[in-house]
């Protein structure tokens, strides 16, 4: 009697590997299932919430935080952080076309307003009046433009970015300059920049100035010096119709910060930046214009050099009118309008903007929301944990600082750039046109790109 | 009875074992089947119908006609990326041929450790694109950069290759001969099957090494190297990652590329249907290219089969 063999023939084992392979990619295919909404006990309904956050690791660590602390008190609500690294905004443009947006997404406060016009956004105002929470958001003419749309708000004010000056007190002391003081002059900044770019003992460059660490800079960060004497590049900073960028300011403040001093060698030009290891953090440069992410590259366990950066910051220095144009970038949270959950949600996000939550904020080294809790929160940790004394700038760039250009759905340019915002950097950071020229044709062809803009919304 | 009776009852019915073929063949290229169909063919025919419409992926498509076909004739950065495409396409795609077959003929050397020269220079052609972008940062820095040093012993620069529009376009041309590894694996592949009864016949016949090299060893490769200018060709017509993480397009648009102006009309500006146009340009441009080629290819290519 043969026995009979429970062996699988070689033919059947492939078939099923087949159809294994076809089913695991038809599974892979199929949508995502729908978040359980209910799986806890009987007396209460666990609701499950997505929030983004922003892809740094240091963002991972404060959100995790924050949706413990929060869960803590509220176990009937299970929040989970997503983060979405290299390409945020195109993520989460994908994820509103596959209808996977999260509930609550994190923004920068010039990015929010095409989706806000969209109709994919919550609008706040009625969760803000019925919980009485407008005191959470700053009354001033730059949060309203970064947190507002159409005239209804759809952005928290969860955290800040002001661009202030850092300066390297040591390179200060070994010219022997005076370190910059609150209303300190264009003509001093120039002076200083100049005086603080040397050759040093060692026979390395050191630069006055840097526009910013790690990169070239851009519009962003030159914004402040071309508004010195009060003049704005466009005609209103939200929907502008009208390029105003071949004023004598613009140009002036534009020769000197980007072409002049890269081509004195005051500032690393991009050459030199490629290279890498020279700016505020290795002691190369004496002053760039840089946010509050920039303070654990200069003091502390994650700073660029062993023992650090004897550092501190000022506002950028102005011109002929007595006002504040530091940049003061607001980031926020939304709520999104396909969310079943936005009451649960908006909770989530009072948490956030409340002192512990803004606590959470500061311990994790980003800057707080409003100015109150800068100062009270964050200014004690901040000021111990990186050793700098001028808080105060921080508190006052963004209880009086600028707004960065907003635009709507469809615009090419926006507060960072736009081709030909960008195509005029690459001008003078590479030396090819001085101001005056690189400006005449860019001023046009932002206006030709604002008609084009307004021409399609019309 | 019918014809259409009479034609099926004459056509030869399956048999239970070429069904049970079939039945197996279709299950074991299900996987390629319905990825091809899901994610290639889907979104190609779905790319078809943006042609026409208006969509920032928020929002449903709008219907907007020929729009996206009128924005083409006035875009200048459109025109721009086109410029710089077929100026990578035209000088990288025939110095990279020439990069690869010489140093095929060089690794075609009977030698003491060719494997491992073979190797060596393949091995860039593995490089993770980051690191690639990375390295290439450095060699090409105006000031510390090694290309710079080089040129600097003949009186020559500092060149700011990534930073002067007049020399980005020629520094990425250079940089695509860091990748010829594989048409280079290719043609050493075809050096090798040239016939060596072929060159000895030639020898026997008096004919010297070039004309043995030109005669011989040419015409037989010659199917090689039309494969390789067909792949090089639609591969440079769709360079992007250098661009993308090196330069971002910059400066002044000098290495904005047609790939790199789709993907930023997609993914920045939200406009798929005229990122969608674009693309479908791109495609018929390559597709003119290679149909120009295969219809000249029979004035230059020797097949030996055919021949025969």
């Amino acid at each position: 009697m043969t026995q009979r063999t429970h062996q699988m023939s070689r033919r059947n084992f492939m078939r099923l590997a087949a159809a294994a392979s076809g089913l695991t990619l038809a599974a892979a295919c199929a949508p995502a299932a729908a978040p359980a909404a209910g799986d806890a006990g009987p007396a209460m309904e666990t609701v499950d919430l997505r929030l983004s956050a922003w892809a740094d690791v240091q963002d991972a660590v404060v959100y995790e935080n924050m949706v413990n602390a929060y869960m803590e008190t509220n176990d009937n609500v299970n929040v989970t952080v997503e983060q979405y690294p290299g390409g945020y905004y195109q993520k989460i443009q994908a994820n509103f076309a596959g209808n996977t947006a999260a509930d609550i997404l994190y923004y920068q406060g010039w990015q929010f307003q095409s989706y806000a016009e969209n109709g994919v956004l919550a609008p706040l105002d009625d969760f803000i009046a019925a919980s009485d929470a407008s005191a959470m958001f700053p009354d001033n003419e730059n949060y309203n433009s970064m947190t507002q749309w159409d005239g209804s708000t759809y952005m928290t004010p969860t955290d800040t970015g002001p661009l202030v000056i850092y300066y390297n007190k040591d390179i200060f002391d070994a010219r022997g300059v005076s370190y910059p003081t609150p209303g300190w002059t264009w003509e001093e900044f120039q002076a200083t920049v100049e005086t603080l770019s040397y050759v040093d003992e060692n026979g390395s460059q050191i630069y006055g100035w840097a526009q910013a660490a790690g990169w070239n800079g851009g519009y962003g960060r030159c914004a402040n010096f071309m508004r010195r004497n009060g003049h704005v590049e466009w005609d209103t900073i939200v929907e502008p119709t009208e390029a105003r960028w071949d004023h004598p300011d613009v140009i002036s403040g534009l020769q000197f910060v980007v072409y002049d001093t890269i081509s004195n060698s005051w500032s690393p030009g991009p050459d030199v930046i490629a290279g890498g290891g020279v700016g505020v953090d290795t002691g190369r440069v004496a002053m760039v214009l840089e946010g509050p992410w920039f303070m654990p590259r200069l003091f502390g366990e994650l700073a660029t050099t062993e023992e650090g950066i004897n550092f501190d910051v000022e506002l950028a220095p102005v011109g002929a009118v007595d006002q504040n144009f530091t940049f003061g970038h607001v980031h926020g949270h939304v709520i999104t309008a396909p969310s079943q959950y936005k009451d649960e949600s908006w909770d989530v996000v009072q948490f956030i903007l409340s002192d512990e939550g803004q606590a959470i904020i500061a311990n994790g080294g980003r800057l707080c929301g409003t100015p109150r809790n800068i100062e009270n929160l964050w200014a004690p940790i901040a000021s111990e944990t990186y050793n700098f004394e001028n808080t105060g700038a921080f508190v006052s760039s963004m209880a009086e600082g600028a707004t960065p250009v907003v635009f709507g759905e469809g615009s090419e340019i926006h507060a960072y750039g736009g081709a030909p915002i960008t195509s005029l950097w690459d001008k003078l950071l590479g030396l090819q046109e001085t101001a005056d020229v690189a400006v005449k044709t860019a001023n046009a062809e932002i206006q030709a790109l604002l008609d084009e803009y307004h021409a399609e919304r019309a | 009875m019918t014809v259409e009776a009479l034609d099926v009852a004459s056509r030869p019915r399956m048999t239970a074992a070429r069904r049970r073929d079939l039945r197996d063949g279709l299950l074991f290229t299900a996987p390629f089947l319905l990825g091809a169909l899901l994610l290639w063919v889907g979104p190609m025919l779905y790319s078809l119908f943006l042609l026409v419409q208006d969509w920032n992926l928020i929002t449903p498509p709008e219907f907007v006609g020929l729009k996206n076909f009128r924005r083409l004739l006035d875009d200048e950065r459109f025109h721009k990326s086109l410029y710089n495409t077929f100026y990578y396409t035209f000088f990288s795609v025939p110095l990279q041929l020439a990069t690869a077959f010489s140093l095929a003929l060089l690794l075609n050397q009977k030698m003491r450790g060719i494997g491992i020269y073979r190797a060596v220079f393949y091995l860039p052609s593995i490089t993770p694109a980051v690191a690639f972008a990375v390295v290439w940062i450095q060699i090409l820095n105006p000031e510390y950069g090694v290309l710079n040093q080089l040129l600097g012993f003949f009186g020559i620069g500092p060149v700011k290759w990534l930073f002067d529009p007049a020399f980005t376009r020629p520094a990425f041309v250079l940089m695509s001969l860091w990748l010829v590894g594989a048409q280079m694996v290719i043609f050493l592949a075809g050096l090798q099957s040239v016939p060596r009864e072929l060159v000895d016949a030639a020898q026997i016949d008096g004919a010297s090494v070039w004309q043995r090299f030109l005669n011989v060893t040419v015409p037989t490769i010659s199917p090689i190297f039309f494969f390789n200018l067909v792949i090089g060709i639609i591969g440079s017509f769709q360079v992007f990652t250098n661009a993308f993480i090196m330069t971002k397009g910059g400066p002044q648009d000098a290495t904005l590329f047609m790939i790199l102006y789709i993907y930023n009309n997609a993914f920045e500006y939200f406009r798929m249907g005229y990122a969608a146009t674009l693309a479908w340009i791109l495609f018929l441009i390559i597709m003119l290219f290679t149909a120009l080629q295969f219809r000249f290819a029979r004035t230059w290519v020797y097949y030996e089969a055919e021949s025969a």
